[in-house]
């Protein structure tokens, strides 16, 4: 026999004092409809939550196919932490260092029409280590502590300047004098804050990632993804969304995993626009520092081409309705995927209605299209004939059965006992949080424990 | 009324009328004409509407994160002022770059966004009073940082004189009549706020009704629901804060270069983002057409309304009255609050919805009832 579909192995949810579940263990076999029942309270919601990443389990494995639920540890996680750890490690370093006084250092102390970027770079890396510096002010060059507290030298030229600042730094790695040593001394201090403030932010964000990671190992939506769908007890439908609206968002994931950066549609449509703005504000700024007066004409010409061509670009998407002909392609497929799944559960004739003006039955229903367009392996229901009349509820069993048909595993929590013993194909009981049972439909209507703590003593439903 | 609507859908519906009718008048500046005869005061309508335009891009800015993501964001003014240093720094005569108008419009967004993203990431999490609170911190913090970093934003000055955009001379002297260099300067501005204005219309237009659209909507309505169809909600909503925060940035770039300076720190203050979120309540949270309506309304009233209402005053009072309510740009704040209160009890919606999110904010009341 083959691995289980869904395996769960001793779960157990503790809320404070409370266990909700208690080391349940469940097996559904890929391809059948699977049914936990139990009296109100037993803990069959919040196992369902606890599948589904709402609630985080206390205990216990949740595996789908053999592979945890929980999103796994990588190797390139660890590079993403330290990218942020960097991130705010350098936020860190920059608070610490000034920034105000750094932009000074590098950016004031030059003439803006004669700006070096060497000179910057050079000024930066000299005030990152807090070396003494040369400033220029009025005409004059100033050789200065990295914190401009202590000035060694003012000279009228920049020959000067760098004989001075090799004298300046001479001075510092070897002090004789009490200004000087303390000079070093603030230096000092100063490159120990600064790694240190670089080292904490590298840790902090380093260890923040890293929880935020974990808090998020399983989130409904990472269930979701690996093929988990649910409805719910109370059905949470988008309610002002039409009924093709609420199937469409679920479609989303598909969506986006066929929207390829490979197709040429989608291409065009990040690069034109951009494309265009940036080669247009290029060709201005080139023509700008070139020719500031010559020659217009051509420019003139090629930006009045670049401006239309946005504007041709800005028309076809207004005209089209979308960014891309990739965007239109991919919105047709996801429409008619949704009008056929809404035609497999009969809502066919409903598409264009908000979703709160269905009557309840059809709410049901769209949820379960809805829980179907995220195209799952396994689909869990819960409680979906509650609320329901005699002729919906048989009609719902025919539509669980088809659904288990098209390749979908089924595992419903339902309390209409025609239902559940009908479908299923295994049983589970839950009471008070525990399973007290697992069986064909046959076993569990003859299993003394279920029949004495669900049905009854007398054995009568 | 049929045949105005028949005329409105033979050539586009109404956004398009409203471009061309923006687009003519420069030139014929009806308005203007009608208001100079009947108050003997010139106002500049065109250069009041530049103001609108960019006032627009911000309320756009904050509708896409306020109205469409639900994300109650009350430092709007930070992303503004971020965008707007940005262009000041890069373009000003005192800093080396001097990249011009043009590379800063595309460098403030990428700042704005910058700052939006790095705010956004580690508290987009938080769920709304509390994401309210950072944001609100965040705004006057923006301010503050910007106040004390006296040696790149200059302080309380401010950073000027921010360059006009450079135009090609054909541009250039076509856009001044007469060789009135200033009015070529404004109607570029002008047609440059007004394009840009009319393309982020049309591309959060084809947002809202695209899947992230979809997404959004969802989010709104049930986070958990929309979390269990595989919709990740951290990610959409930093996907929007960014997207505003980049918008913001680039209506800061725009506002400098209109304004010439980038304006002290403090204009850029807790008052300013409420002053664009009220924009979007009167208007209707959440609807791009209510967005506009609302910040034509606020400017409008400030810019256009209050200074003639002020000469009808004044001429009732007989003269110049020197009194503080006399000049009637002082009752602004009690406008806009009783305003306010108006629109809470009549219409929550706000004058123009779209009809989401009035479908919306009624359910709730039928809920409540």
């Amino acid at each position: 026999m083959s691995a289980p579909l869904l395996k769960v192995d001793k779960l157990t949810l503790r809320f404070g004092g409370l266990t909700a579940v208690s080391e349940v263990d469940l097996r559904v076999e890929e391809g059948q409809i699977a049914a936990v029942i139990g009296p109100n309270g037993a803990g069959k919601t919040s196992l369902f939550n606890a599948i589904t990443g709402i609630y985080e389990p206390t205990s216990g494995e949740v595996q789908l196919d053999g592979k945890d639920l929980q999103e796994p540890m990588q190797p390139r996680l660890l590079l993403r932490w330290m990218l942020v750890g960097l991130g705010v490690g350098l936020i860190g370093l920059l608070t610490a260092a000034n920034v105000d006084s750094l932009w000074a250092a590098v950016i004031k102390s030059q003439d803006p029409n004669a700006f070096s970027a060497t000179r910057a770079l050079h000024d930066a890396g000299a005030y990152m280590t807090a070396q003494p510096r040369v400033d220029m002010r009025m005409a004059k060059y100033f050789v200065a502590s990295f914190d401009g507290q202590t000035t060694f030298a003012v000279v009228k030229t920049p020959e000067l300047a760098a004989t001075a600042l090799a004298d300046a730094q001479k001075r510092l790695d070897n002090p004789q004098t009490d200004d000087d040593k303390a000079t070093a001394a603030r230096a000092v201090a100063a490159l120990q804050v600064r790694g240190g403030a670089f080292l904490a932010g590298l840790l902090l964000g380093f260890l923040a990632a890293r929880a935020v990671w974990q808090r998020t190992r399983r989130t409904p939506t990472s269930v979701a993804l690996r093929g988990v769908a649910r409805t719910f007890q109370n059905i949470r439908l988008f309610h002002n969304m039409t009924v093709i609206e609420n199937v469409l968002v679920a479609s989303d994931r598909h969506l986006r995993a066929q929207a390829k950066l490979s197709d040429p549609g989608r291409l065009t449509a990040i690069l034109a626009p951009a494309g265009l703005l940036a080669l247009t504000a290029t060709l201005a700024l080139v023509v700008r520092k070139a020719a500031p007066d010559a020659a217009e004409t051509l420019p003139v010409l090629l930006l009045a081409a670049l401006m239309l061509g946005l504007l041709a670009w800005l028309i076809v998407v207004v005209r089209r309705g979308a960014f891309s002909s990739a965007s239109l392609n991919q919105e047709k497929a996801a429409k008619s995927e949704a009008t056929e799944l809404l035609k497999f559960v009969g809502l066919e004739h409903r598409l264009r209605d908000l979703a709160r003006n269905l009557p309840y039955g059809e709410q049901r229903r769209l949820e379960i299209a809805r829980a179907l367009a995220t195209r799952p392996r396994l689909l869990l229901l819960d409680e979906p004939a509650a609320g329901m009349n005699p002729s919906e509820t048989v009609s719902l069993m025919h539509l669980i059965r088809a659904i288990r048909d098209r390749g979908t595993t089924v595992l419903l929590i339902e309390h209409h006992m025609r239902v559940v013993m009908g479908i299923s194909d295994r049983i589970t009981v839950l009471v008070h949080g525990k399973r007290i049972a697992e069986g064909s439909p046959d076993e569990i209507r003859q299993n003394p424990a279920v029949i004495e703590a669900y049905l009854g003593a007398d054995g009568e439903h | 009324m049929a045949e105005l609507r028949t005329f409105l859908k033979k050539i586009g519906g109404l956004p398009v009328l409203a471009l061309v009718l923006l687009a003519v008048y420069p030139f014929a500046p009806v308005l203007d004409w009608g208001l100079e005869a009947a108050t003997g005061q010139a106002l500049h309508i065109d250069r009041q509407l530049v103001n609108i335009f960019i006032f627009s891009l911000l309320a756009l800015a904050l509708n896409l994160q306020v109205g469409q993501a639900g994300l109650l964001q009350l430092g709007i003014a930070a992303f503004f002022a971020i965008g707007a240093f940005t262009t000041g720094v890069l373009t000003v005569e005192k800093y080396p770059f001097q990249i011009g108008f043009w590379g800063a419009m595309l460098i403030a967004p990428l700042f704005g966004a910058m700052g939006g993203f790095l705010l956004g990431a580690p508290t987009l999490r938080l769920r709304g009073d509390y994401l309210a609170i950072v944001t609100l911190g965040f705004g006057e913090v923006m301010r503050i940082v910007l106040l004390n970093l006296e040696n790149i934003t200059d302080g309380p000055r401010g950073l000027n004189p921010v360059p006009a955009p450079w135009l090609p001379t054909l541009v250039r002297e076509s856009l001044s009549p007469a060789g009135d260099a200033s009015i070529g300067v404004l109607r570029a501005m002008y047609f440059l706020a007004l394009i840009v204005l009319a393309a982020t219309v049309v591309c959060l237009s084809l947002l809202e009704k695209s899947r992230i659209g979809r997404a959004f909507v969802a989010l709104r309505e049930d986070e958990l629901a929309a979390s269990c169809m595989g919709i990740e909600p951290a990610r959409i909503k930093l996907a929007a804060f960014t997207g505003g925060a980049a918008l913001a940035g680039l209506a800061g770039c725009f506002y400098a270069t209109n304004l010439t300076t980038t304006a002290e720190p403090n204009t850029y203050d807790f008052n300013y983002s409420i002053m664009v979120l009220c924009c979007l309540i009167i208007g209707g949270l959440g609807s791009l057409r209510g967005a506009l309506l609302g910040a034509g309304l606020l400017l409008g009233f400030d810019n256009v309304i209050s200074p003639l209402l002020t000469r009808l005053l004044q001429t009732a009072l007989g003269g110049e009255s020197t009194h503080v309510m006399a000049s009637f740009s002082n009752w602004r704040w009690i406008v806009f609050g009783t305003a306010l209160v108006v629109m809470m009890r009549l219409r929550p919606e706000g004058l123009w919805p779209s009809s989401r999110v009035a479908e919306e904010l009624h359910e709730t009341q039928e809920d409540a009832s």
